[in-house]
């Protein structure tokens, strides 16, 4: 007899593979028995890529990388990854080319095999064109440069154009223009098209300087002598032409109606969304309005960062780099306003600044570390300093913190000997209830100011912290209590009523477990680090934890910060507040799948944190 | 090394001696030409379970095969044929998993041969540690087509054996079974072992060889067949 042919060793790999893993068994069975191997040696020049019959490439063993027809890297694929989808998916000619970096295996399966299990499939159909979509994403990120070159004016414009016809006076458009808070106003004839333009600078010089009365007709006042562009001009060419007319206000028109008006801030904005633009921004604003128009493009930052496929890590630091920017320029126009300060001092972020994974929406967290000395002279002065920050903070976006963890309120502005006390106060004699909400306290760190008084209060609390039994134990009781929200037959339990009906929380119940245990550890080593990945890896090299469990919580917090951050992109760019509930029915099977996985690491790590740390208390 | 007369010779002689309609077909069908790139060779990786080493006592239990086309492996041209036979598994069902209760219905050695055979037309026959397996199918066809099994054959045993001497220095009492020549080129330990797993990693043990050995350079398959 002729028993069927299937290799246990290739079925049980590529069942190991998402999106082989949703296939049936059956289906598996079939796809397993008709792969193709091969096998590739590093720096191999000739090509890998059958360019005559395009494949599925699924990699064994070894490292490969795939670039584009201009050298651009687009991918790099390690074992379980695939490459050669894109030309199976679009039926276009082959044009990546592939290298390899690391001899290796690879399995192949046929044109005709993919498209059989992609229509007996929906969850693989969907993974490899989600596959496809992230590789684009990514190649448009290599390609920054050259595609800021090919942005057109129409992706740019912020809003609907604000129009007045010729007839109308001075005083209505004035008027307009405030209600519609816009510096320009395109004017319209009777059948709507584009015949004028009046500016803030217009009705300055060609209305007040010479005297003219509010009743005086638009018609008079206008420039009609336009330069416009149509939406489907580059923005490349569109800088042009301001530049070389000197201009401000651009009308845009499509079909010669105008569709709406580029301004030199558009331009400005459509070209940055570049941290590294907006803190130098920050650092030239000498006024809270100032700061808090700068601000206004955080949101923007945000978006692009998400669209260029950074991870949640990167966006969390750089969020955060942004903020603390923003603390310190405030701190500084403070200090030009009240003058010195009589003695040192720190400015401490707690929380998600303190720990460097900020997200869309952040409270405030903050206090103020006085000197061993400071009087209560001193202190009115500290209270000034701390209020305009505070407001500005809050001005500027950042709510104040609904817990009053500020540095205005005065039980978090201190001399060195108060911080001690209260810390000690927590570590020495700690109940579940006074710790339940301080643990963000425990994530802190000096944004500005004297780095020598932050270390002595660092210190202590570590050296108290370290090994504090009963200490850890009640941090662990409260950490606890925050569980994933997966029920005992594996299904997500959510909100039943309210608001988030059918959603859960993605940073209460998903990403604070995980930054819970990532204390914990760093507080028991005496650990001085406070970013969640950091404490984890540290963790990992003491040996508290394994390299193992190490891995997966970071790929876990990973996993759920980006959930998080593409769903308050989604939320910004829909023009609502974001927040942090999802309804996993939004999500694709394979993402819920991996959130699955995420949620089980969570709990699993809790379960080992209990039976370490729990002991104290019984 | 058979060099390409005597393999034409013998294969004259065996057709006047054999009447086996299967192994005639087989013995009359064009040999791999020795002077043609290894690339543009069709191969068979094949492996044996049998109940022992001892050819006068012990009999094959299975045959796994998997041709390579173009240098690919081709699972869809892998068979595995259980053998059946009148003395039982006995001890070596440790080894192999291959239990009694597995048998019913197997192959005799007749058919199975005659499988092998038809797969085998126009291939170089790849084994690891070829002595061992090429005695028992020379033994089952000498008794089944009254002829020997003529074939190319090369051995990843010898092949890696080549290499190890090549690169003398410092490389003694490494082994040679067929799991450690595999890990020397970090290929994937396969646990389960059976005639086709082993057939299939014979198979990719010979593809990373020859990438290894010769990369881009033109080589002709008697730089490769051992016998």
């Amino acid at each position: 007899m002729i028993v069927s042919v299937e290799v246990a060793a290739i079925r049980e790999f590529l069942a190991g593979c998402p999106p082989f893993d949703e296939l049936p068994a059956e289906t598996l069975g079939r796809a397993a028995s008709k792969v193709q191997i091969a096998y590739y040696r590093a720096g191999d020049p000739s090509a890998v890529l059958d360019y005559s019959s395009p494949r599925l490439y699924v990699v064994r063993t070894g490292a490969f990388e795939v670039r584009d027809s201009e050298g651009q890297l687009l991918d790099r694929v390690e074992p379980g990854g695939y490459f050669g989808y894109p030309s199976l998916l679009t039926g276009d000619a082959i044009t990546n080319q592939l290298t390899v970096i690391e001899d290796g295996l690879v399995y192949q399966l046929d044109g005709d095999l993919f498209q059989a299990l992609r229509s007996a499939s929906r969850p693989f159909d969907r993974f490899f064109n989600r596959a496809h979509a992230n590789r684009l994403r990514h190649a448009v990120r290599f390609r920054e440069q050259s595609y800021q070159l090919t942005r057109r004016v129409g992706d740019i414009f912020s809003r609907e154009p604000v129009v007045a016809s010729a007839d109308q006076t001075v005083a209505e458009v004035a008027k307009l223009m405030t209600t519609e808070r816009v510096s320009s106003v395109m004017i319209v004839d009777d059948r709507g098209r584009l015949c004028g333009l009046v500016t803030d600078r217009d009705l300055r010089i060609r209305v007040v300087a010479e005297g003219r009365s509010a009743d005086t007709p638009l018609a008079d006042i206008m420039t009609t002598d336009l330069v416009s562009v149509s939406a489907e001009s580059l923005v490349f060419e569109a800088t042009l032409l301001m530049t070389e007319h000197n201009i401000h206000h651009l009308p845009v028109l499509r079909d010669g109606s105008p569709a709406g008006m580029v301004t030199t801030t558009d331009l400005i904005k459509a070209q940055k969304a570049d941290p590294v633009l907006l803190i130098g921004e920050i650092g030239h604003q000498e006024t809270v309005e100032g700061l808090q128009q700068v601000s206004r493009d955080i949101p923007e930052l945000l978006g692009s960062l998400i669209r260029a496929g950074a991870s949640a890590d990167q966006v969390g630091r750089l969020l955060t780099t942004v903020t603390d920017a923003l603390t310190r320029q405030l701190l500084h126009q403070a200090m030009d306003k009240l003058g010195a300060a009589p003695t040192a001092f720190a400015w401490l972020a707690f929380g998600s600044q303190g720990r460097q994974d900020q997200a869309a929406i952040s409270d405030q967290d903050n206090g103020l570390l006085l000197s061993e000395g400071a009087t209560g002279e001193d202190d009115s002065y500290f209270k000034a300093l701390a209020t305009h920050v505070n407001d500005g903070l809050d001005r500027c976006g950042y709510k104040y913190c609904p817990g009053e963890v500020m540095a205005i309120t005065d039980r978090w502005r201190q001399p060195l000997v108060g911080w001690k006390k209260q810390f000690l106060g927590w570590i020495n004699q700690p109940s579940t209830k006074a710790l339940m909400h301080a643990s963000i306290f425990f994530d802190m760190r000096c944004v500005f100011g004297d780095k020598a008084l932050f270390a002595d209060l660092q210190q202590t609390v570590c050296n108290a912290a370290r090994g504090n039994e009963i200490f850890l134990a009640n941090l662990t009781a409260n950490a606890l209590k925050l569980t994933p929200p997966m029920g005992f037959f594996k299904h997500f339990v959510l909100e039943h009523s309210g608001e988030h009906k059918h959603a859960f929380d993605m940073k209460l119940r998903g990403i604070m477990p995980i930054n819970d245990i990532a204390r914990i550890h760093a507080l028991a080593a005496g650990s001085t680090e406070i970013h969640t990945l950091a404490r984890l890896r540290e963790a990992a090299t003491n040996r508290q934890i394994t390299l193992k469990d190490a891995r997966n919580l970071i790929d876990a917090h990973e996993f759920i910060s980006r959930l998080r951050l593409e769903h308050q992109g989604a939320m910004l760019k829909a023009g609502s507040k974001p927040d942090n509930y999802l309804d996993p029915k939004t999500l694709s099977s394979l993402s819920r799948h991996q959130l699955r996985d995420a949620f089980a690491v969570v709990t699993s790590a809790q379960a080992a944190l209990r039976a370490k740390f729990t002991r104290g208390l019984m | 090394m058979l060099a390409g007369w005597t393999y034409q010779l013998k294969q004259k002689r065996y057709l006047a001696r054999c009447q086996h309609a299967r192994m005639r077909e087989y013995l009359r069908a064009a040999a791999p030409s020795r002077k043609a790139d290894f690339r543009k060779i069709c191969y068979l990786a094949v492996d044996l379970e049998m109940t022992g080493m001892e050819v006068d006592s012990d009999h094959i239990l299975s045959i796994g095969f998997v041709p390579i086309d173009n240098m690919r492996v081709t699972l869809a041209g892998a068979r595995h044929i259980l053998v059946s036979s009148s003395l039982g598994v006995g001890q070596s069902a440790v080894i192999h998993g291959i239990h009694d209760r597995d048998m019913v219905g197997a192959s005799s050695l007749s058919e199975a041969m005659d499988c092998l055979l038809e797969a085998l037309q126009g291939r170089v026959l790849l084994l690891h540690y070829a002595a061992l397996d090429l005695a028992f199918l020379q033994e089952a066809s000498q008794r089944l087509y009254g002829v020997p099994l003529l074939a190319m054959v090369a051995d990843t045993l010898v092949l890696e054996n080549q290499r190890l001497q090549r690169n003398s220095a410092g490389q003694h009492g490494q082994g040679l079974r067929l799991s450690d020549c595999r890990r020397r080129y970090n290929l994937p330990d396969y646990h389960a072992h059976n005639a086709l797993v082993d057939a299939v990693a014979t198979a990719e043990l010979f593809l990373a060889q020859v990438a290894h050995r010769f990369g881009r350079e033109h080589a002709p398959l008697t730089r490769i067949v051992s016998g």
